[in-house]
């Protein structure tokens, strides 16, 4: 098997185990962002799911893959942008976020109507949400240095997530901009690695989700 | 440059290292400066606790203070008054020449002058006016020869260094903790010698109190005791309390405090 295709597999096996540690903990923990976080994950499954059903079983084309891909991606964004809004403390970074998601839904309608109309190329829609993830996650970095430390971050379940979406799109953010300057007859091992390396940051991320699971167990009284 | 793809391939490799470990140095700096400022955070939020407790310790004493205070005055303006009162009716009494009465009324008048000498005694030893006005030394110099008085004890004063008049406040929560210890000696220790040993040093002031009494085991100390009342007197003057006891050995106390903080006049 080709590596690229097994890390694929491997992902999947990490966001379905994720889902389960989800599922687990979804009716013991009702803090405002795991709603957000449990769409975004079944969301990731399903993406995962479409993915395996084309590289592997051939269920689908590519074009039907892309356009599920987008649509589901296309998703997380609103998902991401809540959950950031849900645990950010200070008010004037909560009012900059919530201004920041509406213009960051706007751009993406508008990338995904302009990915249509150039034939179901929809990279940029990639650099946007990998793009506002890493602003997002700054904010939430500035929010956290400028808030009353109280909490201890190795118990803090949203620090490891913003970790790991962090992780994630300062990797893809490169990789989604520079790839179509690789080309595809001569580099295509190079290509393959590359996305290779994005998955893999998936799969941090979601290794992530799931230590930020297993904070509520730990969670000190302060 | 880059010709070949396994070139560029180990470029990438070596630019995602690259970057994945810049990626983990800005998370692991985001994690210490948090850090940071949770350790100021929580030594701001323990000083704060600590002069909040420290304010209220104050008040307490300074509640205490007025009781001792009041208790003091009305000894001496009104009980006092009162049997001296007694005293002079009882011997200006014209009574016949009654061997019985005489001795009755005689034994009266010295149970009356007793009684008013006692009164007088714990009025003085209450008071802060003592302190106030002849200082540390002068004030348990009289509390030691009060205790001799009962002839239960042997008590020696010993001062080394440079005496200083410490401000008024530190002067009087030190003679309150010296009456303290030699409160819990008189009950709990069955002692017959005790010896307090003034130190003054540049920089911090001593007051160890000894005794050859009977000692305590430290951890059967039961809370409530005049140990935590003296302790916190201590932490008051920012000051070292240690107790140095063992069973049938006698006991030590030692108070240690800062110059700096508790020699200056307000």
């Amino acid at each position: 098997m080709q590596l690229h295709k097994f890390i694929i597999l491997i992902g999947t096996g990490v966001i379905l185990f994720t889902f389960f540690i989800a599922l687990l903990y979804k009716k013991k923990q009702q803090s405002p962002f795991t709603k957000y976080i449990f769409i975004f994950i079944i969301l990731g499954l399903l993406i995962s799911i479409n993915t395996i059903g084309y590289y592997h079983f051939h269920m689908t084309s590519l074009y039907t893959l892309r356009f599920i891909q987008f649509l589901l991606i296309s998703l997380q964004t609103p998902c991401i942008g809540m959950f950031f809004l849900s645990i950010l403390s200070n008010k004037p970074f909560q009012k900059s976020m919530k201004y920041l998601i509406a213009f960051f839904l706007l751009l993406q309608v508008f990338m995904f109507v302009l990915g249509i109309l150039n034939y179901l190329d929809f990279t940029s829609i990639y650099i946007a949400i990998s793009l506002i993830s890493l602003i997002f996650s700054m904010i939430y970095f500035k929010d956290l240095l400028n808030s009353v430390p109280y909490i201890s971050l190795s118990y803090n379940p949203p620090f490891w997530i913003v970790v790991g979406l962090f992780l994630h799109s300062c990797i893809s953010f490169p990789i989604y901009s520079l790839h179509r300057f690789i080309p595809f007859q001569t580099q295509k091992d190079l290509r393959l690695a590359i996305f290779s390396l994005s998955n893999i940051s998936l799969i941090i991320l979601y290794v992530f989700i799931i230590k930020s699971y297993l904070c509520f167990k730990h969670q000190p009284n302060l | 440059m880059l010709q070949t793809p396994t070139e560029s391939l180990v470029f990438f490799i070596i630019i995602s290292v690259i970057l994945i470990l810049l990626l983990v140095i800005f998370i692991i700096n985001i994690i210490y400066r948090y850090k940071q400022k949770q350790n100021i955070y929580f030594k701001d939020i323990e000083q704060l606790k600590i002069s909040h407790e420290n304010a209220l310790l104050h008040s307490q004493l300074e509640m205490q203070e007025q009781t001792f205070q009041n208790i003091s005055r009305e000894i001496h303006d009104n009980i006092g008054q009162k049997l001296t009162l007694a005293k002079l009716h009882l011997n200006t009494l014209n009574y016949a020449e009654n061997e019985e009465t005489i001795f009755q009324v005689t034994d009266s008048v010295n149970m009356i002058s007793e009684a008013i000498n006692d009164l007088s005694d714990i009025s003085r030893s209450m008071s802060s006016e003592i302190i106030l006005s002849n200082g540390l030394i002068k004030a348990l110099e009289f509390e030691a020869k009060q205790l001799e008085k009962s002839g239960l004890y042997n008590i020696s004063l010993n001062i080394t260094g440079s005496t200083i008049f410490l401000n008024n406040n530190t002067e009087l929560v030190l003679f309150r903790i010296a009456q303290e210890v030699l409160n819990n000696i008189i009950k709990h220790a069955q002692a017959t010698k005790i010896n307090i040993h003034l130190n003054y040093t540049t920089s911090v002031f001593t007051m160890e109190i000894t005794d050859n009494g009977k000692g305590f085991n430290k951890t059967n100390v039961l809370p409530g005791t005049g140990l935590q009342n003296i302790k916190k007197r201590a932490a008051i003057l920012n000051g070292n309390f240690k107790v140095n006891s063992f069973q049938d050995t006698g006991t030590q106390i030692k108070i240690e405090i800062p110059l700096k903080e508790n020699n200056a006049n307000p």
